[in-house]
Formats: C-alpha cells, structure tokens, sequence
C-alpha cells in the first residue's frame, strides 16, 4: 500500500500516518498479519522523524489496528468483531459528524448514500 | 607517441564533459537545464533567453577547448605535456561547471522571483512493502564493491619494486572476478531485488521496469574498467614502453577496442533511455537536485547513494555528510594522484642520477631508487653504444630518460639509470645485480668508468 502524506496538511503527520493506515485497512489494501515497515526504515523513507512515526505506530497499537512485537515486528491486527466498547467509541465519534450534517441541512437519505458510498468504496464521488 | 596518447585522452576528457552538456540541454518536460519549471513557464521568453545563452556558451565552450587540446603537440619534454595534460583536465572541469551551474542558477533565480513553484512540493509517499527491512535485498552498495580493496591495494606495494605487471595483473583480476561473482550472485538468486532511489515511487517503477537493465549496465561498466586495468598493465610493463617495434600497432588496438567499447555503451545507453516511458507522476519532481549536470544536491532524502533517474550505476547525495566525504575523499585521492605523479615527474627531471664513492662500495642514487655496490663484489665493467630491446619491469620510461628495473636480452634484469639517446652506456655487473648507467655527456660516463676501474683494481 502506498501512504502519501502532506507535509503543508494542518492535520498532524502522525494522524496522517495513522489515517492512512486505518484507510489501508478499510479498504482491504493492508491484510491481517501484514507487516508494516519498522519505525525507523519507515522515518527513513518518508524523511521524517523517528518519533513521529511511533507515535502513530503507538496510536493504531492503542486503537487495536496493529501489534507491535519486538521480535516478529509490527503487523496488522486480526480485527475482532464489534463488542460494545467499540460501538460507544464509534457512536462518541459520529454524534459530532451527524449533529454538523444535521445543522447544515443535510437530508437523512443524502447522508446515508454518502455514508454507504465511502464505507463500500473508500471514496464519495 | 606519448604526446598522442595523452591528446586522445583529452579528447575523450573533452567529449565527456560536452556529453554532459548535451545531456543538460536534453529537453524533458518540465525540466529545462535540469531545473523543473512548471509546464506554462516553460516556453516563456526568459527561460528561453537562458536557453539560448547556455548554448552559445556551450558552443564557445567546445570549440575553445577542442582547440586547446592541439597545444599539447607543443610540448617536447614528457613532464610539459604531462602538466599540460593536468592543467587541461582542472580547467575543462571548472569551466564546464561554472557554464552549467551558472546558468541553473540564474533559472534558480528565475524561478524564485516569479514563484514558479510546483504545488506537488510537499508531498511524501512510502510503500509499506518495499520500506519492509527483510523486504528483497538491495543492489549492490558500493561497499561490496570494495571490499576485496586490500587485495587490490596490497600486491601493489608488495611487487611494485619487482614487477609492475604482477602488482597491477593481481589487483585488475582480482576486480574483475569480484565483479564476476557479484553478478552471477544477483543474477541467480531467488528473491526479488530492491533498488533504492530515495524515492518510493521511483522505486515502485524502476523495480517493475527495468531493474536488469541498470544492472547489467553496471556490471558492464565495471567489467571494462577491470579488463582495461589489465590492458594497461600489460602495456606499461610486457612491452618495453617507447622502444617495442610494434607500440603504434599495440595502442592502436587497444586505443580501437576502447573506443568501440565506449560507443557501444554509449548506444546502449542511449537505447535503454529511449526504452524506458517515464510516468507522469515521475516529472513531478518534488526539488531541484541536479547540480552543473554533474551532482546530485538532495536535502530532503537521507539516503547517501541513489540510483540514477537518468544514466547508469548509482550517484552520491552531496546533501549528507557521508556523501560529502565520499565525493571528497574520490576526488581528493584521484587529485592527489594526478599532481603527485606531476611532482614526481620534476623530481626525477630536477634530481639527475649520480654516483658517490665510498670506502668500500659506491652508492648509485636517482630520485626515487637507490643501488649499494660494494668494489668487491664487481664483476665487470664495460661500455655499449646501444641498449638492445628490452622491457620495463618498473620505473619510469619516458622520452628523455629510463630509470627503474628492465630486462635486457643478454644483461637480464637491470637496475637503469639512463638518459635516452647519451651514448656510451656504463654496465656494471656485479655477483647480485647488474646496474646500467650514463651521464648526460660520453665524456663524463667515460671519466666516471676510469673512476670506477680505479677503485675497482684498488680492492
């Protein structure tokens, strides 16, 4: 999978790297047990520091998309399916989304075709 | 002779450097004089005036310095054309970088003031599979390439004194098998290779694409740099240097497979260019690195050696220090060699090679050997009109002088110090070595004898 980043962006590098990935994962481009680049080959080639990198690293570690062992290296998480938790966390962070797209006027069926475009195809055209 | 090996070297010097012009002048979209200037920029009257100012002074430039190279012919003695031939050599490179650098810089400048600056600027990429560390291994670093050094560096000062051709025959085979093995190793192996540009998509593509022809070419280039090493050593030392019948004929062979080497990699290169389609998203290069069309200037990619986007085998990144002190110390050392065989040179034409008497032995001394002959240990001493054909083991053969170890049909091998052309020549024979020696006038050689014939009949 190719990440790209913006270096002008106002989101933060280690989101960007953080996004990206989740993206990856969405889309199916990054399977489960993938390996990902190590912290430093990956600073390497993006040019950037070590630490942000990790710090994305320990943010996707955190959010349950990777495991990062220091003997098999980082690798994409077998994806357990929704427990609650999860769905509080996802609900935490749609009702900001959903309350903006309510005030500005946003129909609940021209949501739902947006939502449905970028959940099955990565992407709203 | 000497005066037309060293011009057809200034020739191929001079071609180098205009292909390196020419290479610049190569339009490519996007890119003028290897600046990128955004696509609506590029046909605009200013960069067409640069344009049209590089060339006349590229033209100038070539013709000038095809005309300079004709004042080596000038020159009689070996140490002026050698000078000349060094001096030749800094300028062309000086001049050349400042015709380039000068203009890309004004480009530069252009570029700036006008804010010509590509929006793609501050976009990064990274693939997670090729930044994998245990990801397919890599070419060839250009520390596996040296890495049999000692045994290149060692013979030379093992057998410099005895025999050149061995000192230099060991270090050329010893390349060129290592060069051998390096490419049967890449060319077997299993897994896929890895070539690092510093550029992610670069990389993508170039491992897609042509991966093998960069790779063959490389090996190629350092083949005949080996096999040339092993013509040289043959031509400095199997046969005697300026006195071989057939020299003309030797040096035209090879001077003829060098030259067809050099157009078929040339041809080669030029067809592997033209093979390769470059994507769109490889012209949106993110920074200017090419400086003077000769180096490669890149602050933000960590990596030291890069692969050529465009030509062959690998460059160094001056942006990182250990790219800065590689270029240094390459440059350094061949510059050093350069003028050091200069100094040389007016060492041996300053110091001319005399004999001191002692007590019991004589000491014969030029600027670089030294022979200790004790009286008793004379076998005989005697004087010849001419020295028959022979060969250079080491030393130095030039027009006007041969000093070092030869081998002479009927003397064997010799320790010579000889002004070419000054009859009579001393030969003094001894249990161990036999030492071959003239001043510049027959009378003082033949004063030096009687000096010698004295001490001799003393002990």
């Amino acid at each position: 999978m190719l990440l790209q980043l913006n270096l002008q962006s106002e989101t933060p590098i280690y989101l960007q790297i953080r996004n990206e990935i989740v993206r990856g994962i969405g889309e199916g481009l990054l399977e489960e047990n993938e390996p990902l680049p190590s912290v430093r080959q990956l600073a390497r080639d993006l040019s950037i520091d070590k630490m942000t990198v990790n710090k994305a690293y320990q943010l996707l570690k955190e959010e349950g998309f990777i495991q990062i062992d220091p003997r098999a290296g980082t690798r994409i998480k077998k994806i357990a399916p929704p427990d609650e938790n999860t769905l509080t966390d996802l609900a935490a962070s749609l009702k900001p989304i959903l309350l903006s797209a309510k005030a500005k006027g946003i129909s609940w069926p021209t949501f739902i075709n947006l939502s449905s475009q970028i959940f099955c195809k990565g992407e709203y055209k | 002779m000497i005066s037309w090996i060293l011009w057809s070297s200034l020739i191929v010097i001079w071609f180098s450097f205009l292909m390196v012009m020419l290479g610049m002048n190569n339009r490519k979209k996007n890119i003028v004089l290897g600046i990128q200037i955004p696509t609506p920029y590029e046909e605009s009257e200013e960069v067409a005036y640069i344009l049209k100012k590089y060339r006349r002074q590229r033209n100038v430039w070539a013709v000038i310095f095809f005309s300079l190279s004709f004042i080596i012919f000038l020159f009689h003695h070996f140490t002026l054309i050698y000078g000349y031939f060094l001096i030749y050599f800094l300028t062309i490179f000086v001049f050349s970088f400042w015709v380039n650098y000068s203009n890309q810089r004004q480009l530069k400048d252009l570029k700036r003031k006008a804010k010509w600056i590509s929006p793609s600027t501050n976009i990064r990429y990274a693939d997670t599979k090729l930044s994998l560390d245990e990801n397919g291994p890599q070419l060839p670093r250009i520390f596996w390439m040296f890495l049999p050094l000692p045994l290149i560096v060692m013979p030379f000062f093992l057998y410099r004194q005895e025999d050149l051709f061995t000192a230099l025959l060991i270090p050329g085979t010893t390349l060129f098998l290592w060069a051998l093995l390096l490419f049967v190793f890449m060319l077997f192996r299993k897994t896929p290779q890895k070539i690092y540009t510093g550029d992610t998509k670069k990389d993508l593509y170039y491992n897609s694409i042509f991966k093998k022809r960069l790779l063959w070419a490389s090996i190629l280039t350092l083949w005949y740099f080996s096999l040339s090493n092993l013509l040289f050593a043959y031509m400095l030392t199997r046969t005697s240097f300026l006195q071989s019948p057939h020299l003309p004929l030797f040096i035209g062979i090879v001077s003829l497979c060098s030259g067809i080497f050099f157009v078929a990699s040339f041809l080669w290169n030029q067809h592997t260019l033209r093979k390769i389609k470059i994507p769109a998203f490889l012209e949106e290069e993110a920074y200017d690195t090419n400086v003077a069309g000769m180096f490669y200037f890149d602050p933000h990619n960590p990596k030291t050696f890069i692969m050529k986007s465009n030509g062959m085998s690998s460059g160094v990144n001056l942006a990182t220090k250990k790219g800065r002190v590689y270029m240094a110390s390459t440059l350094g050392i061949t510059f050093l060699l350069l003028v050091g065989i200069l100094f040389y040179l007016i060492g041996n034409d300053l110091v001319d090679p005399h004999i001191d008497f002692f007590e019991d032995h004589l000491r014969v001394q030029s600027f670089d050997y030294k022979d200790t002959l004790y009286y008793r240990d004379i076998e005989e001493i005697y004087l010849v009109d001419q020295l028959k054909y022979g060969y250079k083991s080491s030393g130095s053969a030039t027009e006007t002088y041969l000093r070092g170890n030869f081998f002479y049909k009927g003397l064997g091998k010799s320790r010579v110090y000889v002004f070419r052309d000054h009859p009579p020549y001393l030969i003094i024979k001894s249990k161990n070595k036999t030492i071959i020696f003239n001043e510049k006038s027959a009378q003082n050689t033949l004063a030096l004898k009687e000096a010698l014939e004295k001490q001799q009949t003393k002990h």
